[in-house]
């Protein structure tokens, strides 16, 4: 049987402040930690702040498993790096972080990044040529010190769908293939009108798969130290035109076509309604399993140059961490010819050791055969050289969004030419890059 | 220990929570922003002293600045005229008495409370080029399809259609309030007098909501200058520049290119125009606001 008590107004408010102030004390300290669960006591702790499961996580228990005296303590972050961010502003970074390409200068800038070159060089069972020359310069200083190293990398393409290519009669593209032949196929395979149109191929519609355009006329979009914008020069503007001229000729829908339609490109390509697709290596998962629709990927087409824009998540050394040789050990096994290719297997990509690539490309495992994964090595194992990107260009983000895609919009709208969008590019990416300087 | 004594110790322990939390999460981070605002910071680096460098930068040598303030001074003219009226409108309708009103009052409160995230997603299937239940329409009527989202002349206008439907129904319940507060003896005694249903809204209702319209104007340009979901949700800020708000650009300064100190320097300018507008507001149409008949 209960009893009720009644308590005062005062007796009440006493109660709910204590309760209260135990609450806040409670929530204020510090975690419990669990008792050791083995015997043998690890003599160096290091930090790994990674970006999502797989990469990193399964790395840092294989180096614990061969590194018994060394505890890590993960960090999940996300590709955004606000949390990296947050730790290295609070002063507290992880002893080693995960980052990508574009966020290379602004570390390398505020001297967060441990150089590896004085490690590497005296490390005699580490070679920096068993790597991929062109990957590997992402994370190197003007002075070609190496600041960080992928495991894996990745790069834009050029799919294509087999069953139309076959139906058109026309052999399938290469690594060898070249602007006029992309154009020419395009050509054969649109075909129809209005809403069940097939369209030749789809157009360029991201800076990513923009730029590589550019190099392969022979020109670039930054010069070599990252300061100026070249987009005015006559290389840079046919590039935009060539890119256009899919739209113009109504081989490839606008990118606003394909907005209207409410689909990405990926799935317009696996509906089989483009006989090719320009797009990173991660797309194919985009497509759907339409019913005799087959597709491949290779390389994308090459007009003075073969080039291609190389994506990347590079491990970097902080600066601050007490325990330099024992993180370069953690990157070298990371992305060594094991861990490589099982960090490419679980997250996707191409492995940046040169061995490791030529084999999945040529010879993947059994349980890859056939697979979009398998083809994708292929791909990207055949793009990895003459591949680049613009790392070390200070406020890249910026200018992508305040500078190119506005003027890449009007271009496809038709409300700028080639020649008017190269040079708006110029000036408003220049503008920017003096202001840095 | 003293009563008095004893209730101001309550008064602390239980305000506590809330002026640390205003100390800590609203009155810091302002003041540490006004610092930063004269700091080249960029997150992954210390901050370096630049002065007013930051500001001179944004109002003399960055366009894309002065574009986004012109948007934002573009939706706040087409947004606000169009909440107050669609608002008022609802609530004159609402506040009819018969059977069913608190429902339709309800409906129409719906969309203030609904998630923007899942609002702005169905406005873009409305708005889509080719299957946008929009432009079917005005096929249907014999109009050609209009690229809603796509087109730099239509973006802004169809964003604020967005927003305006969303919170229509916060201004309805705020003019409904105002309705209500009304006494009906000024109508029963203009009814009298023979007053006419139109002469009754333009001389006893609409004079005496004007402190209903003085608090939508005011509240209605601090909330249209810092739009931002919307415009985040449903363009990203394009096509090109077309819908790039201040807010917008503020964002992107400051998380996406990590200019902390410049984006700083852009919220500060920001308050400092609202906060003039305000002032403006209250000095020169506050005089018309009419609390009471005589």
């Amino acid at each position: 049987m209960s009893q009720s008590v009644r308590i005062s107004r005062r007796q009440f408010l006493n109660l709910s402040a204590g309760l209260s102030a135990g609450a806040l004390l409670a929530a204020c300290a510090a975690p419990v930690t669990p008792a050791a669960q083995t015997s043998e006591q690890p003599t160096t702790e290091i930090s790994v702040f990674y970006f999502a499961e797989g990469e990193g996580d399964v790395q840092s228990q294989a180096f614990m498993d061969a590194h018994p005296e060394v505890s890590i303590k993960l960090i999940p972050g996300g590709a955004e790096p606000a949390k990296l961010d947050s730790m290295i502003a609070a002063g507290t970074p992880p002893d080693i972080f995960a980052y990508a390409e574009v966020d290379f200068i602004g570390h390398l800038d505020a001297g967060n990044l441990l150089n590896l070159q004085p490690l590497i060089d005296v490390d005699t069972t580490f070679n920096l040529a068993d790597y991929f020359p062109d990957v590997v310069a992402t994370s190197q200083s003007p002075e070609g010190d190496l600041y960080g190293l992928g495991a894996d990398f990745g790069a834009q393409l050029l799919y294509y769908n087999k069953t139309l290519f076959d139906g058109a009669g026309l052999a399938y593209p290469d690594e060898r293939w070249t602007w006029r032949q992309m154009q020419e196929a395009a050509q054969e395979l649109t075909s129809g009108e209005g809403a069940t149109k097939q369209y030749g191929t789809l157009p360029h519609n991201w800076w990513a798969v923009q730029f590589p355009l550019v190099w392969q006329n022979g020109g670039d979009v930054f010069s070599a130290d990252g300061t100026r914008c070249l987009m005015d020069a006559p290389e840079a503007v046919e590039a935009l035109d060539y890119m256009l001229s899919y739209v113009r000729q109504e081989l490839a829908p606008s990118p606003q076509q394909i907005s209207g339609m409410g689909m990405e490109s990926g799935q317009l390509f696996g509906a089989g309604r483009a006989g090719m697709f320009p797009g990173g290596h991660w797309e194919y998962g985009g497509f759907g399993e339409a019913e005799g629709f087959e597709w491949d990927v290779t390389a994308v087409p090459q007009q003075k140059q073969a080039a291609t824009f190389l994506h990347q998540a590079i491990w970097g050394v902080s600066a601050a961490t007490k325990s330099p040789e024992v993180c370069w050990e953690w990157i070298k096994l990371t992305c060594g010819p094991e861990q490589s290719e099982i960090f490419v297997t679980l997250v996707g990509g191409q492995s940046t050791l040169i061995s490791v690539a030529e084999r999945l490309a040529t010879n993947p495992p059994e349980a890859a055969v056939g697979t979009g994964v398998a083809k994708v090595w292929k791909a990207l194992y055949n793009s990895a050289r003459g591949g680049r990107n613009y790392s070390r260009v200070r406020d890249f983000l910026e200018i992508i969004d305040s500078v190119w895609s506005p003027a890449i919009d009007m271009l496809w709208s038709g409300d700028y030419t080639p020649d008017q969008a190269g040079q708006e590019i110029a000036n408003d990416a220049n503008a920017i890059l003096q202001r840095e300087a | 220990m003293s009563k008095t004594t004893m209730n101001r110790l309550y008064v602390l322990l239980f305000l506590g929570p809330s002026i640390v939390g205003f100390l800590a999460f609203t009155l810091l981070p302002t003041a540490a922003s006004a610092v930063m605002s004269l700091t080249k910071w960029e997150i992954v680096a210390p901050p370096v002293f630049v002065g007013a460098s930051n500001y001179l930068t944004l109002l003399f040598d960055d366009p894309v600045f002065w574009l986004s303030l012109r948007l934002t001074f573009y939706y706040s003219a087409l947004s606000i005229p169009l909440s107050m009226a669609g608002a008022l409108i609802l609530a004159l309708a609402v506040n009819q008495r018969l059977w069913g009103m608190v429902f339709f009052r309800v409906l129409y409160f719906i969309p203030v409370v609904s998630s923007m995230v899942a609002v702005a997603m169905i406005w873009r299937w409305l708005y889509a080029m080719d299957y946008g239940l929009i432009n079917l329409g005005l096929m249907k009527l014999g109009f050609a399809q209009v690229p809603w989202l796509g087109d730099a002349r239509y973006v802004i206008p169809a964003i604020v259609l967005m927003s305006v439907w969303k919170g229509l129904g916060y201004g309805m319940i705020i003019y409904l309030a105002g309705l209500q507060g009304i006494p009906s003896h000024f109508y029963e005694a203009a009814k009298i007098d023979g007053a006419g249903g139109w002469q009754m809204f333009w001389r006893i209702t609409m004079p005496l909501l004007s402190p209903t319209h003085f608090f939508m104007l005011v509240t209605g340009v601090i909330g249209s200058f810092q739009v931002f979901d919307s415009v985040y949700l449903m363009t990203g800020g394009g096509p090109g520049n077309a819908s790039r708000v201040y807010n917008l650009y503020l964002f992107q300064q400051a998380f996406r290119y990590q200019h902390m100190g410049y984006a700083s320097a852009m919220a500060w300018i920001l308050f400092l125009i609202i906060f003039v507008i305000t002032l403006i507001q209250l000095r020169y149409f506050q005089k018309g606001v009419v609390y009471e008949l005589a």
